[in-house]
């Protein structure tokens, strides 16, 4: 066996798969025609060729379509899926838990919110002005506000909530988040503790 | 068809249905290539029970996978990276690596198979139906010790009749690449099956 069919070698399958580029093609071809050595390997190389590409093929069993389809009867149809987001957004959910908590916290802290439970406008207020410049500022009317839900209740299984929980637009846009009634009412809430925070000190400087 | 133009694939127009909800496009595709994943999958793993298996597994990722379907290649050599690697992730198994032969390799099963394949009597030397039995079983074994990622390039290429380029996209590789592993596969195979020859 010369040099060159050793160089040649690792390229002689890749020439019989018709692969090679044909500046690589034509010094193979060049050579296999001169050298018996390398005219006999590609015989036996494509013998094993032909035995490989010959593998009996295996029918599947009788109930192997069957089987499959019995699967796929406990798949959602396609029409069903696309419609949700390929990736939902799982941070949501302990975002809007810990911000669920915190507002729970806060509302704790301030006096006479925890219970009954605050009945504040649903709508932001009014930041109080600085203390220095504020004429009188009157208390929220509790009693004449709107009646909204319990926030207990609607917190109560806040650890539990789940994507499939979320209204789908909130997890399409984030952003709605700051329109949540709870997060709405932790801005109420500090507006109210503002509110105290200064009443006590007029009555303190008084 | 150029890989560059995987729209114009049939393959490819029917999943887009499926993406859209058809269901009969998916039995198509199913009906279609269902029995070549069946059989991709026995010869990379010898076991049929398990390539039944494997096939099922690798039709449910594609229909799961539909909604977020974009053609960026052929449809099945999308189809066989989702099977090569439903293959490697099984033969990487540590029961694989131990199977137990005397279960999965009958020889009465391995010279079934091999009269299957070479029946015809000029398939090999001798001309006779004990030689290609033996034949069947000794190619069989070999397969069996190829490293997994030259027996995926020799089958795809010798068996499914694919292209280095389609291989090469298949196994997330380069061209070169695969035709240095199907060279390795080849040259094993003659190398073990020279009493053959």
């Amino acid at each position: 066996m010369s040099a060159t069919c050793e160089a040649i070698g690792p390229e002689l399958v890749a020439y019989l798969d018709g692969a090679l580029a044909d500046d690589e093609r034509r010094p193979i071809a060049s050579h296999v025609s001169t050298c018996l050595v390398c005219r006999r390997e590609i015989e036996r190389l494509t013998t094993v060729q032909r035995w490989v590409s010959e593998l009996p093929a295996v029918e599947p069993s009788r109930d192997f379509a069957a089987t499959f389809w019995e699967r796929m009867e406990e798949e959602p149809p396609v029409a069903e899926r696309s419609g949700r987001p390929s990736r939902p957004l799982r941070w949501i959910v302990p975002v809007l838990a810990a911000a669920a908590v915190l507002a729970l916290a806060l509302r704790s802290m301030v006096p006479g919110t925890s219970t009954p439970p605050p009945t504040v406008p649903a709508a932001p207020a009014p930041r109080a002005p600085a203390v220095a410049a504020a004429p009188k500022i009157e208390r929220p009317k509790v009693a004449a506000a709107p009646v909204e839900k319990p926030a207990p209740a609607q917190l109560a299984n806040v650890e539990d909530l789940k994507p499939e929980d979320l209204p789908p637009e909130l997890l399409e846009h984030p952003e709605l988040f700051l329109r949540l009634p709870v997060v709405r009412r932790l801005e109420t809430l500090e507006h109210i503790d503002a509110v105290k925070r200064e009443q006590q000190s007029e009555d303190g400087a008084g | 068809m150029t890989l560059s133009d995987p729209a114009s694939d049939p393959g490819v127009q029917l999943m887009l249905r499926v993406r859209d909800g058809d269901a009969d496009a998916f039995r198509e595709l199913f009906e279609k290539h269902s029995r070549a994943i069946v059989n991709f999958a026995y010869h990379f793993v010898g076991s049929r029970h398990r390539a039944e298996e494997i096939a099922q597994d690798v039709f449910l990722q594609i229909y799961r996978a539909a909604p977020r379907y974009e053609p960026t290649a052929k449809f099945t050599t999308w189809l066989y990276r989702i099977a090569t690697n439903a293959c490697l992730n099984e033969v990487r198994r540590p029961e694989h690596r131990h199977p137990k032969r005397s279960l999965e390799y009958q020889p009465d099963d391995e010279h079934k198979r091999a009269e299957i394949a070479y029946a015809d009597p000029t398939a090999i030397p001798g001309d006779s139906a004990l030689a290609g039995r033996q034949l069947g079983a000794k190619i069989n074994a070999v397969l069996e010790d190829l490293p997994p990622n030259q027996r995926a390039a020799l089958l795809m290429s010798r068996v499914d009749g694919m292209s280095y380029l389609e291989v090469a996209e298949a196994l997330d590789t380069t061209e070169s690449a695969v035709k240095s592993l199907v060279f390795r596969a080849t040259a094993t195979m003659r190398k073990e099956l020279t009493e053959f020859l």
